[in-house]
């Protein structure tokens, strides 16, 4: 059995708080790993411990400074306890085998390089935060997760769903759902929550785009196109585009989301319809996009990611419309064909 | 006996809504007898009319429970990472039993 030094670490021995810090930036690798390891075990158990009614644990890790940090876990085929058993990390020298440990491993690298190269952003608290994923979440499970404090990924069912982790986009988005709990942290309800899950959707599908290098006009603007299973023959979950991304399907219907204000959904399910109404904003990121041309995370990414920060948990639709044109006319002038393009995008979709 | 689970939530928002009902005849004897000793550990008055949810998540899939029973009759809802621990013995053996 190989030698697994998190288990002497962090289950054997108590060691104090501050060694622990200390041992997380140790030289020797499996030593650091093994103490980052034990600072996420007790910070979950704290965490757990207060009903998740803290702040997101990992920002409670020490991180200035720190590399692209990640731990993938197999939760084989169970739901808890989170996050399961530790199959990868940075520390890791075996080649990956194809599949959902690999793909987790690699689309969130991608994200993180995203981030971190296309707006200088380290990791979700931009301090390094080790990005936490477990994979192979309960049997046949259809869905992929932010828990609050990591990402928590499902093998889909194998017929409506495949493994979520497929998906760059889908990976993508539920990092940036972590991005946001760490910036304007929008409240997950009505038009604040539809917003969480525009970023989340805005944020995946250009870490999509920038990692084939794809310009605005080629790309897809689909949401877990990749994910899809054979037994159905919608072609993603969701469409940024003016289009229905499904109709008349015989398993789903016909895709709920509204492109405009006056087609605003204003049910309770889903949460005040977050994954319902989030096609508005989403379309009118789309449309301001395309029509500027180029590569959208060059163009409108970097408005969109001001956004986040000078949003609020309280932010809705307007003031997303109004925040993201201010910040294009701050950013590219307040005459210029960017902040035009924000704005007309805003105001095609009734806002 | 009758349990209904409606599922709403998750990555594709109300694509994957489903509602599941268990009623007396559904299992075997030995597993609604086995059932039936799990509800008996249950605060129904407790958990009625209550919602349990997860801070800071996103995604997460979310179910309203509504059960009538001899031990007692309650409609709660949770968030897939908040199952009431009153509930998780009864919760395990659904999801053990059934696809939710
Ligand atoms: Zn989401």
């Amino acid at each position: 059995m190989p030698h697994d030094p998190s288990r002497r670490l962090s289950r054997h021995f108590f060691i104090p708080p501050y060694i622990l810090d200390a041992l997380t930036r140790a030289a020797d690798e499996a030593i650091r790993w093994a103490a980052i390891e034990s600072v996420i075990a007790s910070a979950a158990m704290r965490a757990r411990r207060a009903t998740l009614a803290t702040l997101p644990i990992m920002a409670a890790i020490p991180s200035v400074d720190r590399p692209k940090e990640r731990r993938i876990y197999d939760m084989k085929n169970g739901t808890v306890p989170l996050p399961g058993k530790l199959v990868a990390g940075e520390g890791v020298k075996k080649p990956l085998q194809p599949g959902a440990v690999r793909e987790a491993f690699e689309n969130l690298g991608l994200t993180y390089d995203f981030y971190k190269t296309v707006f200088g952003r380290n990791s979700l608290d931009d301090e390094g935060q080790t990005l936490i994923a477990s994979v192979h979440y309960g049997k046949s499970y259809n869905n992929a997760f932010w828990n609050g404090e990591q990402m928590v990924f499902g093998d889909g069912d194998g017929e409506i769903f495949t493994r979520f982790t497929r998906s760059l986009d889908v990976v993508g988005h539920e990092l940036s759902h972590g991005v946001v709990s760490q910036t304007c942290n929008l409240e997950y309800f009505g038009q604040p929550g539809a917003l969480n899950e525009h970023l989340a959707d805005v944020f995946g599908v250009l870490t999509e785009q920038w990692s084939i290098g794809q310009a605005a006009a080629e790309a897809s603007w689909l949401v877990g196109a990749e994910i899809i299973g054979p037994k159905t023959k919608i072609k993603a979950i969701r469409t940024f585009k003016g289009e229905k991304a499904f109709e008349n399907d015989p398993l789903f219907g016909t895709d709920p989301q509204p492109k405009r204000m006056k087609d605003f959904y204003n049910g309770a399910d889903d949460d005040g319809g977050v994954h319902i109404n989030s096609g508005i904003p989403n379309h009118a990121f789309f449309r301001a996009a395309v029509a500027l041309g180029g590569k959208a995370w060059e163009t409108v990414g970097p408005v969109w990611y001001e956004a986040l920060a000078a949003l609020d948990r309280k932010s809705d639709f307007k003031d997303a419309a109004r925040t993201t044109g201010e910040i294009a006319g701050r950013l590219y002038g307040p005459k210029s064909r960017e902040a035009a393009a924000v704005k007309a995008g805003w105001k095609g979709v009734g806002l | 006996m009758k349990i209904i689970v409606k599922r709403s939530g998750g990555f594709a928002g109300p694509l994957l809504n489903k509602t599941l009902e268990i009623r007396s005849g559904m299992l075997s004897p030995d597993d609604e007898k086995a059932l039936h000793a799990l509800l008996s550990a249950v605060p129904f008055a407790a958990l009625h009319d209550q919602r349990f949810h997860a801070r800071g998540g996103a995604d997460i899939m979310k179910y309203e429970v509504t059960i009538d029973a001899p031990q007692g009759v309650a409609a709660f809802f949770f968030d897939e990472s908040a199952v009431p621990e009153e509930f998780k013995p009864v919760w395990q053996f659904i999801s053990r039993h059934f696809q939710v």
